[in-house]
């Protein structure tokens, strides 16, 4: 009794300490509840649905898990779901060894949880957060050996980092390695591959308007926990959250220990009619933001830890307060839509809040659900890559919700007025979360996201194929809401009477999209590439056609179509070196190659040609002996060239922008 | 008695050519079912796990609704209807009020009338059709007639065909069974199959089963959908089914609408209407289906009505038509699906926007009708056979053996390796450009397995492994494929893989990667012998250069308005073209005939060009290269039936 009126109390003054400290920082953290909208949001049915047994939901998940794993060709999966404090079911569908026909057994195979991983980092951060050595509105430079630069006025802030709003960009590199020697101590890694920052870290946590996903950020947290508690990050997690729960084939270690090892399940790819067998994922390098591996029998565990709001068999791994300050809304981009909680992210399916993480590795695809307010949890996890991107999660969660917690969606009509408005949300758009200022920019090349009005004044919003589409029905100025579901989207900021972002598009919090100007179009660069290959090979043939009359030529020609002629061979010549190593990059795991180095060598030495075209280009006017359509069709390739060169800059390709 | 006894003599006389049809297992490959507490465990558990099935099925697949029933030992022991029959009211689909559009597994009843006149003597098995016939005749092509058991068995050697007479686009373009039979008699491509026990010469015939059904008209004296109501509807009860077009109001009102997804959206589509009634017309509820079932699984009876003799039902589901041992093969009408080293019988069933199947497990007594009324995506036609094998590995499971591919097999793998064609499709008029549609691809993979896949569907590809000589078993599942030969011992057709029907090998001037070629490269040709000419026009002095270029040039001029307004044509109307070939496509085959005479004369410039010495040895060449891609585009013209008009 004492000692919880004790917690109580010194939760209280810490928390009143957080928000004293915020207010006076300036940090708005006062959340807004989610609301709903009359009409259109789905109305729960309680009552309505199958009782959650055990029995009927083995049964139903026997025949989702029948058809699904057979046509969306999956080798196997593993679920848990736990209900009022106890694990109500945990089945192992398919195959941990497919050629071996081993089955996956719930309480034995080990799966990669991937992201989901995240929240055991969190929950740790928070005990420290508890145990006042870490505040969770202090600058995290406060608890970490190397600095982040100073930028935007203000730092970032422990809760930005587990807001996802700490405004850095992302990046890939350097995480995934094929070798264990190759994996670094999370400082050092860390330190030597810090993100730039890209936007100021949010301060407005009730109505900023970007939010993007950082494996940095959740790894940096890690290593916050790993100072400030003086014990080597995976340790920290056995001891002070496995340990209590009784999580005994739980771990962060990489390469796995010798007893859990025989236990994992292997990670598959399905490919012209059969599974190929992939080898462990190694990504240590950020542990903290996703490298554990687990069973859905211990998951179970740890949902049930948090769905009580810290305890689980009488271990404690979070006092109750710190756990419902963490299960709280404490990110609300838009009132209608989800927001986030502290780690956790906020999902709605039949008007239910759930507090959710998922998890991809490149093989394995996971989820945690947790319904607070029903005391029910969900842990999923698969172990193949998709053929197609199918929600395969999301649509066993649908399945689930719609049984035992069903709702009325109310149908929606889209608006008949609703032309006059379209304008301020079409047009493309790139999520937010990818890099900025190096290299690995070039990846937005292939892809934005396209809202684009139909007919039946809905709008479609598309992923350029990566995630399903579908239409998206106004039901309040700036909210959508799903032609015939319950997924929310809003729309926010204002340009020229155009909204600048799009919040939730994937139904996540932690990535946003934002509109894209004119010049950033890749649709506009993909066109610049492709016809300045063109030229390039048209300059190349004019060399080689006029070599022999331009060899006895004394005017300028032929100083002219060679140098034409090199900037086109240089650049193609990048393009390809670029494209191989880009393509065998993962067996090099992920690592920056010589290859890369020669191919952006190349483009450097191609600026000078660029420009000597442009020059020739402006002397050309003079040249005698060529015709006028000559003459133009060397002014196009010298423009071009230039573009070209212009664009490559622009994807951070001129340079070595690897840091 | 007299009906008895016919019976009796029925099955005696046809037990003899098909007592050695069976099908043969290999030990050691082919699945073991598992005999021990198989079956199913009660309708409640049943249903969960078909919620199961279905709720991934409707969520990740956009389909709109579906409706199932499961029978058993002579009563429904299982229905329920899922999603929604009308979307925009929010009608859900209710299994016993809903009617869906179960499309060829219409076959299923006219098969089963046609069985019921051979009971009463008026029909013969092995009659020819012709004698049936009182206002057309089949020709005579070949020697053998066709008969009924031909048609039954989708082995008279009919080919393939449909545009503008199988389907219409409303009421007022409906057209009378017999008018459309009459009217559109496809020819006959192969002798019709005399001997069942093998066999690489099945198409499915959509023609032959409506032939069929004429036959029941004619031989009754009243109309098909009549004949159905009175002898197979009425004694099973089945009040809300029926092979109407227009549909009855009351049951119309209780019709699914078939959905597409179109724009991230299902989108509701109108009704599909039909001509050839007997071949697919049905619109029926799974509670009726039911009904179907359990008679045809107590080998004719229900409830006391019985609509088949018990031989007679007998000899319908037993396996009359083996193209090979070791494949699934065809009863009367029903085909088998092996799963599990279990038999199935049964018939699927496809119209645009529907797709259903009707499985039974005579030996549990055990029937599953399922149909869904959407096509969302590619895999529309794959669901059903999830759904099935959901159902097979829960309640009729087996141990699937691994089978280690054996370590020679590479060289024995490249005579499998290559393209396959269904033999359903048009060998003599202009559809016959739909015949690679289902072609298939079967290479072979370094692990020694084969891999088969649809040109059109590369995720549907399936992984086999050398089991026997020419039979192969999928890697992780029971299904066998096998390989005829000709009498040269090379590979000729694959079956197995889709229901009974082989598949021929192409040779390569058959394979769309020859055509693409020709087409691609004459069109290359075209281009530069239009630019050729308008380049030298002035510069050819010499009236002979200058005719030959005109002419190449014309030529190409006129084959590449052929390819454009004809595609053209077929891809706006696409949507349409079961209707009828559009207009512009019939305007465009003028001009292959066009071109003939002028090709003709191309070939003449070319032979003679070479005696020219104001030509050049490359200009030489060019133009003899163009000479020939003319001929050899309009020799693949010919090869589709493009040469003139060949409609069916």
């Amino acid at each position: 009794m004492r000692s919880v009126k004790g917690f109580v109390f010194v939760a209280a003054t810490t928390l009143s300490l957080m928000t004293g400290s915020a207010a006076a920082d300036g940090f708005n953290t006062d959340v807004a509840p989610h609301q709903w909208i009359p009409g259109a949001s789905p109305e729960p049915q309680k009552g309505a649905g199958h009782p959650l047994t055990k029995e009927d939901l083995e049964t139903f998940l026997d025949g989702v898990m029948a058809d699904q794993l057979k046509w969306q060709h999956l080798a196997g999966m593993t679920i848990s779901v736990v209900k009022d404090g106890k694990l109500l079911l945990a089945k192992g569908y398919g195959y941990a060894d497919v050629e071996a026909q081993k089955p996956v057994v719930a309480e034995d195979t080990l799966f990669r949880p991937g992201s989901t991983s995240k929240l055991f980092t969190w929950t740790a951060l928070m005990q420290q957060v508890e145990q006042g050595k870490v505040d969770l509105d202090a600058d995290v430079n406060k608890y970490i050996k190397f600095q982040i630069p100073e930028k935007f006025g203000g730092p970032i802030t422990v809760r930005n980092l587990l807001t996802h709003t700490e405004g850095l960009e992302d990046s890939g590199f350097g995480i995934v390695v094929k070798k264990p020697e190759k994996l670094e101590p999370l400082n050092k890694f860390l330190a030597e591959h810090m993100p730039n920052r890209v936007r100021p870290a949010l301060t407005d946590f009730n109505g900023g308007t970007q939010a993007s996903y950082s494996n940095w950020g959740a790894a940096l947290a890690g290593l916050i926990v790993e100072n400030v508690s003086g014990v080597p990050f995976d340790e920290y997690i056995e001891r002070n959250i496995y340990a209590p729960l009784g999580m005994d084939s739980s771990t962060f270690r990489e390469p796995l220990p010798a007893n859990l090892a025989p236990r994992m399940s292997n990670g598959y790819v399905f490919a012209n009619g059969a599974f190929k067998k992939k080898d462990f994922e190694l990504f240590h390098n950020i542990a903290p933001a996703g490298c554990m591996s687990s069973t859905s029998t211990d998951m179970a565990k740890f949902m049930i830890a948090h769905l009580q709001n810290g305890e689980y068999n009488g271990q404690r791994i979070l006092k109750e307060e710190t756990a419902k300050l963490m299960h709280k809304r404490s990110l609300g981009l838009n009132p209608m839509i989800s927001g986030s909680a502290l780690g956790f992210y906020e999902t709605y399916v039949n008007g239910y809040r759930m507090i959710s993480h998922g998890g991809d590795t490149g093989y394995f695809h996971s989820d945690m659900q947790l319904l607070v307010d029903e005391n029910v949890g969900i842990f999923m996890s698969y172990n193949t890559l998709p053929s197609a991107h199918i929600p395969m999660r999301s649509s066993v969660l649908h399945a689930f919700m719609d049984r035992y917690f069903p709702a009325k969606l109310p149908q929606v009509k889209a608006p008949d007025d609703f032309k006059s408005r379209v304008a301020r949300y079409a047009g493309t758009y790139s999520f937010n979360r990818h890099n900025y200022t190096r290299i690995e920019k070039v990846i937005n090349l292939f892809g934005a996201v396209k809202v684009v009005p139909t007919d039946k004044n809905t709008l479609i919003v598309s992923f350029g194929g990566v995630e399903p589409s579908t239409q998206w029905v106004e039901v309040k100025p700036d909210v959508f809401r799903e032609l015939d579901g319950d997924q929310m989207i809003a729309f926010a900021g204002d340009e020229n009477g155009q909204a600048q972002y799009i919040e939730n598009p994937l139904g996540v919090p932690f990535i946003g999209a934002y509109r894209l100007k004119w010049y950033q179009n890749p649709t506009l660069h993909q066109l610049i590439l492709g016809f300045g290959a063109l030229c390039f090979l048209i300059a190349i043939g004019s060399a080689l056609r006029h070599w022999r009359a331009d060899g006895q030529a004394t005017d300028g020609t032929r100083m002219a179509r060679r140098t034409a002629a090199l900037n086109g061979l240089l650049n193609l010549a990048f393009v390809a070196i670029l494209v191989v190593a880009v393509s065998s990059m993962e067996d090099d795991g992920f690592e920056w190659t010589g290859t890369i180095k020669l191919a952006l060598t190349l483009a450097l030495i191609a600026i000078p040609f660029t420009l000597g075209t442009l020059y020739f280009a402006a002397r050309v006017w003079r040249v005698e002996p060529w015709t006028r359509w000559r003459r133009f069709q060397y002014y196009v390739i010298a423009i071009m060239g230039a573009l070209v060169l212009w664009s490559l800059n622009f994807w951070n390709l001129i340079g070595y922008k690897f840091t | 008695m007299k009906l008895a006894a016919f019976a009796i003599g029925l099955v005696a006389s046809t037990a003899a050519s098909s007592a050695s049809l069976e099908y043969a297992t290999i030990p050691g490959a082919s699945a073991e079912p598992i005999t021990e507490n198989a079956g199913l465990r009660g309708a409640e558990e049943l249903e969960h796990f078909i919620d199961g099935v279905m709720a991934a099925h409707l969520q990740a697949q956009h389909i709109t609704g579906a409706t199932i029933s499961v029978v058993k030992d002579g009563k429904l022991y299982f229905e329920k209807g899922y999603g929604f029959a009308d979307l925009s009211k929010r009608t859900p689909v209710d299994a016993e009020k809903t009617l869906f559009e179960p499309a060829s597994i219409s076959k299923l009843f006219t098969w089963t009338a046609v069985m019921q006149l051979v009971e009463q003597g008026k029909l013969r098995l092995d009659g020819d059709v012709n004698d049936y016939l009182t206002d057309f005749k089949i020709p005579s092509t070949f020697d053998q007639p066709v008969t009924i058991k031909n048609l039954m068995t989708h082995t008279a050697g009919f080919e393939d065909g449909g545009v503008g007479y199988d389907d219409a686009p409303d009421e007022a373009h409906l057209q009378p069974l017999a008018k459309v039979l009459k009217e559109h008699v496809p020819h006959r491509i192969w002798a019709p199959t005399t001997d069942f026990s093998h066999g690489d010469h099945s198409a499915y015939s959509n023609y032959g089963a409506a032939l069929a059904g004429h036959i029941v008209a004619t031989l009754s004296g009243m109309p098909y959908e009549e004949y159905i109501e009175k002898n197979i509807f009425a004694p099973l009860r089945m009040t809300s089914s029926t092979f109407r077009q227009p549909l009855p109001k009351d049951l119309f009102d209780r019709l699914s609408i078939g959905y597409s997804y179109e724009n991230f959206a299902p989108k509701a589509q109108k009704f599909e209407w039909m001509n050839t009634g007997p071949a697919g017309n049905l619109s029926s509820t799974a509670t009726d289906m039911a009904k179907f079932m359990i008679a045809h699984l107590n080998n004719g009876e229900l409830d006391g009505a019985r609509i088949l003799q018990e031989n007679t039902a007998k000899l319908m589901h037993s396996r009359v038509f083996s193209p090979d041992p070791h494949v699934n093969g065809s009863g009367l009408g029903f085909y088998e699906s092996w799963i599990n080293g279990r038999r199935i019988i049964g018939h699927g069933g496809d119209l645009a926007y529907f797709h259903s199947d009707l499985w039974l497990l005579p030996d549990e007594n055990v029937g599953v009708f399922v149909s869904y009324n959407s096509s969302a995506s590619s895999t529309a036609f794959s669901q059903r056979d999830d759904l099935i094998q959901a159902f097979m590995d829960r309640y009729f499971p087996a141990r699937i053996p691994v089978v280690k591919p054996p370590d020679d097999f590479a060289k024995r793998a490249e005579q499998y390796a290559g393209r396959y064609r269904v033999r359903r499709h048009s060998y003599t008029t202009a559809e016959k450009i739909a015949a690679p549609q289902l072609d298939m691809i079967v290479t072979p993979t370094e692990q020694n397995t084969l891999v088969v896949k649809l040109a059109l569907a590369d995720e549907l590809a399936d992984q086999y492994v050398e089991i026997a000589p020419d039979v192969f078993r999928r890697l992780d599942h029971s299904q066998t494929i096998a390989f005829i030969r000709d009498e040269k011992g090379n590979v000729s057709d694959l079956v197995g893989y889709l229901q009974f029907h082989p598949a021929y090998k192409l040779r390569w001037y058959q394979t769309s990667a020859w055509h693409l070629f020709v087409l691609g490269f004459a069109t290359l040709c075209f281009v530069v012998a239009i630019v050729s000419w308008l380049r030298n026009r002035k510069r050819d002095l010499d009236p002979a250069s200058r005719r030959a270029r005109g002419l190449a040039a014309l030529v190409g001029l006129i084959d590449l308005a052929f390819l454009v307004t004809a595609l053209a044509g077929i891809a706006i109307a696409l949507d349409n073209l079961a209707y009828g070939w559009p207009m512009t496509f019939k305007v465009a085959l003028a001009l292959p005939l066009i071109a003939i005479p002028l090709t003709l004369l191309v070939v003449w410039a070319a032979l003679r060009m070479w005696g020219n010495s104001a030509w050049t040895f490359y200009g030489k060449l060019q133009y003899t290269v163009i000479a020939a891609m003319s001929v050899a585009f309009l020799v693949t013209l010919n090869f589709f039936n493009l040469i003139g008009y060949h409609f069916g």
